[in-house]
């Protein structure tokens, strides 16, 4: 495989709530290379934001990032200080469009200020400065520039979905993670926010982490996936090989509930998620697994090369 | 698909086999004029929602409605159960005999009775009170249509005693505690006794479905129902109701923007285009065989979960953004975006001038488009 763009060790990101510790990032270790897509999918609430949050360092109180390591060209962006993260890494870097935004665009302000001003917080540029690169790179997501004079209720959800991925690309980062950049989005749209994706990708080389519960998406755009479960990875590898052959028994659970167009079947995986502020010990999915071992609540599962770069966190393997 | 006006021709023959005939439904919004239109006398302007559809819900099926944000799919499930008044139309309902018992004296007698069913959209409001019970609708958002204050119990209860079902607290109660295990929430009486933030979005969807049924109704819309719940809750809400649509023999106007799913659980589908019916059959002659363009387009945009997809970009096959609710397009009112209208010059002239009928096709599976004329 090509050049690692970035790496991450053993990271654990929590929120210290007064009802416990929320564990929502445990232990996750994975590379990204050059060029490549990489998904993370997973339910609601596994911990896929979060791991975002965390890539960038920009983790929402009460939550911070405990442990661990976040390599981009050899610097630890988990333990950089606030000055420099915003000089040298966020936006530059690594950038993120965050889930929901689109529909927190406040209604009083035009979409230019809610563009450049998020950016003179985050970053070390003025706001002057942020306009014209918004201005720049609006044509490159389909807009035009002169959007910015215009206020979010007069531009449609595709529209508006548009600019947030704008605003991520400003400073020209090597890394953009999407967080459910379509959820909200009609099927039509939907579409065309995936194109634009797989353009970004093509003509300006970036290399994508695209965050999504719905895994019919990620097959379309990803070139490798990562499974997330309660804060944990069950399993990474090719997109291809994850679809055609899943090997974690969740994986295989999600998998069999993708609805199907033309067909009457539901399927899905019974049960719910742990409690992430006291996740059982032994494997995380063991109550709702359908291939449950002794060892499985007694043992956490360590991760299995099963294949040349396919990683499962699953005592089948052992 | 014949449009009647005349409620007496409507009437005639109805088909005993349909729970709600639906005939030329309106319902246009009014938009405020401002003071620039009232000097210039601009005449008043109308948001047209739901812009004359026809169509029929068969007793005992899901039908579901599909298309894009804003096309009208919420106002015409509010209009039909009278949530809003109907700008024009009718809908003919067939209610429970109780109901209809009700419904007689609630108007002394004067209630328009066909056959067992009533004109929904014509029956003065203050003779809907006994409806209510019949016609449920589930929202979307399981997390805004619970009141936090209340615990599970409470929530399910009050509908009951508006409706002055039960006759003690204690039957009440033996009734909520079946509805929740109706809905596979057991432990019920645990459940019972919980706020709902300590249960989890496929929970709380469930008890917003407990509450529908506890009324036992003859007819549920179910709004995007499980759209903010995540894929492998959805199925298990999904087979929820769908047995409790047997057990019942409910009829469901399942409203989304997936038409996978819309295919996954529903006999019949009706796709919506600006306020308009475009395409309406069997949902797998829909699904298989696609003959509007509009329903095209949406059944190429569905992502595929293959991977080999992923080299190429998606082929979509309409143009621009949705018009606006305001100033429908002249003709068809699709054809600003028709990738039809584009290789076939031949009907264009008809596509921008006028607009082309629900007809009937092959049997069941009607279609507007001047493709097919
Ligand atoms: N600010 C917060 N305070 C406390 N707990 C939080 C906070 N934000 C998230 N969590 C918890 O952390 C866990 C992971 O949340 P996260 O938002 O990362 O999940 P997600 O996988 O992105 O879910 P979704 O698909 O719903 O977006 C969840 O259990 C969530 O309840
Ligand atoms: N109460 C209202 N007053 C004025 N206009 C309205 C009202 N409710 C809906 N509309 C307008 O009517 C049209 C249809 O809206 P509706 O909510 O029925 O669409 P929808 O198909 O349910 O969309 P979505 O998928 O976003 O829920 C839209 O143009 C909307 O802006
Ligand atoms: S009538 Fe014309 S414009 Fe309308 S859908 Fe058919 S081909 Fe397209
Ligand atoms: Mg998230
Ligand atoms: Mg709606």
């Amino acid at each position: 495989m090509s050049e690692k763009l970035l790496s991450v060790e053993g990271l654990k990101v929590y929120y210290f709530t007064s009802g416990g510790t929320v564990k929502a990032v445990d232990k996750v270790d994975f590379s990204l290379y050059r060029g490549e897509a990489l998904g993370i999918a997973g339910e609601s609430g596994c911990g896929k934001s979060t791991l975002g949050y965390g890539l960038i360092n920009l983790v929402p109180p009460p939550g911070r990032i405990v442990d661990g390591h976040i390599l981009i060209d050899n610097v630890d962006v988990a333990k950089l200080n606030e000055s420099d993260l915003r000089k040298k890494v966020r936006w530059r870097k690594i950038s993120m469009v965050f889930q929901g935004a689109m529909n927190a665009l406040t209604p009083v302000y035009t979409i230019g200020k809610q563009l450049a001003e998020p950016l003179t917080i985050h970053t070390a540029i003025s706001y002057k400065e942020a306009l014209n690169k918004v201005q720049e790179i609006l044509p490159l997501v389909g807009l035009s520039p002169e959007i910015i004079r215009r206020y979010p209720h007069e531009l449609s959800g595709g529209m508006k979905q548009r600019v947030m991925i704008a605003m991520a690309l400003i400073l020209n980062p090597d890394i953009i993670i999407a967080d459910e950049p379509t959820t909200a989005l009609d099927v039509i749209v939907q579409a065309q926010i995936l194109n634009l994706l797989k353009k970004l990708r093509r003509e300006l080389g970036v290399t994508l982490i695209l965050i999504s519960h719905d895994l019919s998406i990620m097959a379309e755009v990803v070139d490798r996936l990562m499974v997330m479960y309660a804060g944990k990875v069950a399993e990474l590898g090719k997109s291809d090989v994850i679809f055609s052959a899943p090997s974690h028994p969740y994986t295989q659970g999600l998998i069999a509930s993708i609805p199907k167009l033309g067909e009457k079947k539901l399927n899905y995986i019974p049960g719910l998620p742990p409690d992430l502020r006291n996740p059982p010990v032994g494997c995380r999915f063991a109550d709702r697994c359908p291939m449950v071992m002794d060892i499985c609540r007694k043992e956490e599962p360590p991760f299995f090369e099963i294949a040349k770069e396919h990683f499962v966190s699953c005592w089948l393997y052992r | 698909m014949m449009a009647t006006t005349d409620i007496k021709e409507l009437v005639k023959n109805i088909d005993q086999n349909n729970l709600m005939i639906v005939r030329e439904l309106k319902k246009y919004f009014p938009i405020r004029s401002g003071f620039t239109d009232f000097i210039f006398r601009r005449p008043s302007r109308f948001v047209r929602a739901v812009d004359n559809i026809d169509f029929d819900i068969p007793k005992g099926k899901i039908f579901a409605l599909v298309g894009e944000s804003g096309c009208g799919k919420t106002t015409t499930g509010m209009t039909l159960i009278r949530l809003y008044n109907p700008t024009g139309g009718h809908v003919l309902f067939e209610p429970k005999e109780d109901t209809l018992k009700d419904l007689r004296e609630i108007s002394n007698g004067r209630i328009m009775e066909y056959d067992g069913y009533i004109d929904l959209a014509t029956i003065p409001g203050k003779w809907l009170k006994p409806l209510r019970r019949d016609l449920q609708i589930v929202f979307q958002d399981p997390y805004s249509s619970l009141n936090p204050a209340y615990k599970v119990y409470d929530i399910l209860e009050e509908p009951m005693k508006v409706h002055g079902i039960g006759d003690s607290k204690d039957e009440r109660y033996d009734m909520v505690l079946k509805a929740l295990e109706e809905v596979k929430l057991v432990p019920a009486e645990d459940i019972a006794n919980r706020f709902p933030h300590m249960l989890s979005g496929g929970q709380r969807q469930r008890v917003v479905l407990a509450r529908a049924l506890l009324l036992n109704p003859k007819f549920i819309v179910a709004d995007e129902p499980i759209a903010m719940i995540d894929v492998s809750l959805r199925a298990e809400i999904l087979i929820t109701l769908l047995d409790l649509k047997e057990k019942h023999n409910i009829s469901i106007l399942f409203i989304t923007h997936d038409l996978t799913l819309a295919g996954n659980i529903s006999e019949y589908i009706a796709v919506m285009y600006l306020g308009k019916i475009v395409e309406m059959g069997k949902s797998d002659v829909v699904i298989k065989k696609p003959l509007h363009p509009y329903t095209k387009a949406l059944i190429k945009a569905i992502p595929t979960p293959d991977p080999s997809m992923r080299k190429k970009m998606k082929d979509i096959w309409i143009k621009g953004e949705v018009s606006s609710a305001v100033n429908i397009p002249e003709g068809c009112r699709f054809h600003p975006r028709c990738m039809a209208y584009e290789e076939h010059p031949e009907i264009q002239a008809k596509c921008r001038e006028s607009e082309p009928q629900l007809i009937e096709v092959e049997k069941g599976h009607y279609v507007s488009c001047w493709l097919y004329k």
